[in-house]
């Protein structure tokens, strides 16, 4: 096994939490008034994944259509953002409604919830992205309530315009 | 303009749970966020299992239990592969629900759409004139 230089474990972890609260000031601004938020839950489970190609964002969305999903490469952010209808079979309200104040409906007593834990409607996730990445060629695809989006990194030197290869 | 508690979100960041109850995210990975809905002659499970193929899911009924299971391969991070973020669940989860003693399992149903596993077992209407009728042999 080889051993780690230490400094480069603390340099780590100062990145970690830089991160950590760029996306925490990232949230204080809110994300707007059409994206609710509820205190203390997260929305959306997403895993960030580093190849020397390219930053893949793996989400969570269970219940939701392709058509529902909404990706957004905004500044160096990542916007997933879901929004369906109640699934029809659901939005009859729940019998006493109290730990869900949202749902503000009152219908027919004949259904009893043991459980809620399912989200619901909408929801929205702001991903950090660490690095410069290819907007245009960025790709998404949909499959068994996974978004995956995968975004290839932009090389330093190409920053403005093309690199021209020396031979 | 912003009504977010700053203070939530701080609490939310050092993964505290200050509303407690189901509806919070800081649960157990080795479990499934379920709807348990009981209606008048059905008993209907929804567990969400996002990126499961349907032969990795495994529905049984095991002493008026219904048991959901689902596993795969874990993903694995190696030098070339690097998590900046990890929060989904991965292998294996489960969990387990008690079913109304009314439930006809035989005719239980499941189907597994966009992530989400729905499991509907019929239910012995109970007529509350009659009774619960008891084939005498």
């Amino acid at each position: 096994m080889t051993r780690r230089d230490p400094f480069d474990e603390i340099e780590e972890l100062f990145e970690r939490m830089g991160r950590e609260f760029e996306e925490l000031g990232g949230t204080l601004e809110g994300t707007g008034p059409e994206v609710p938020r509820f205190p203390g839950a997260r929305d959306v489970d997403v895993d960030v994944v580093e190849d020397d190609e390219a930053i893949t964002v793996v989400a969570d969305l269970p219940g939701f259509d392709a058509d529902d999903v909404d990706v957004e490469l905004r500044d160096d952010a990542l916007v997933i953002s879901g929004s369906r209808e109640e699934s029809s079979e659901f939005d009859v309200a729940e019998e006493d409604g109290a730990d869900d104040p949202d749902d503000g409906e009152s219908g027919p007593a004949h259904v009893r919830y043991h459980r809620r834990e399912r989200r619901r409607s909408s929801v929205s996730r702001r991903v950090p992205i660490p690095e410069p990445v290819e907007a245009d060629a960025a790709a998404a695809s949909f499959d068994a309530g996974v978004l995956t989006v995968t975004l290839p990194k932009r090389s330093p030197d190409d920053d403005r315009g093309h690199t021209i290869d020396v031979s | 303009m912003n009504t977010t508690n700053p203070f939530d979100e701080i609490e939310q960041f050092l993964g505290r749970t200050p509303l407690g109850g189901e509806r919070s995210r800081g649960r157990d990975l080795r479990t499934a966020d379920i709807d348990v809905a009981e209606y008048a002659d059905e008993f209907v499970v929804m567990a969400d299992l996002p990126g499961f193929d349907r032969d990795e899911i495994d529905v049984r009924v095991r002493d008026d239990r219904l048991a959901i299971a689902a596993e795969r391969d874990a993903e694995r991070e190696d030098a070339d592969r690097r998590y900046i973020r990890r929060e989904r669940r991965h292998e294996s989860v489960t969990r387990t629900v008690g079913l109304p003693t009314n439930a006809r399992l035989d005719d239980a149903t499941a189907t597994y759409r966009h992530g989400v596993l729905t499991v509907t077992v019929p239910l012995d209407v109970l007529d509350a004139d009659e009774g619960r009728r008891i084939d005498v042999n």
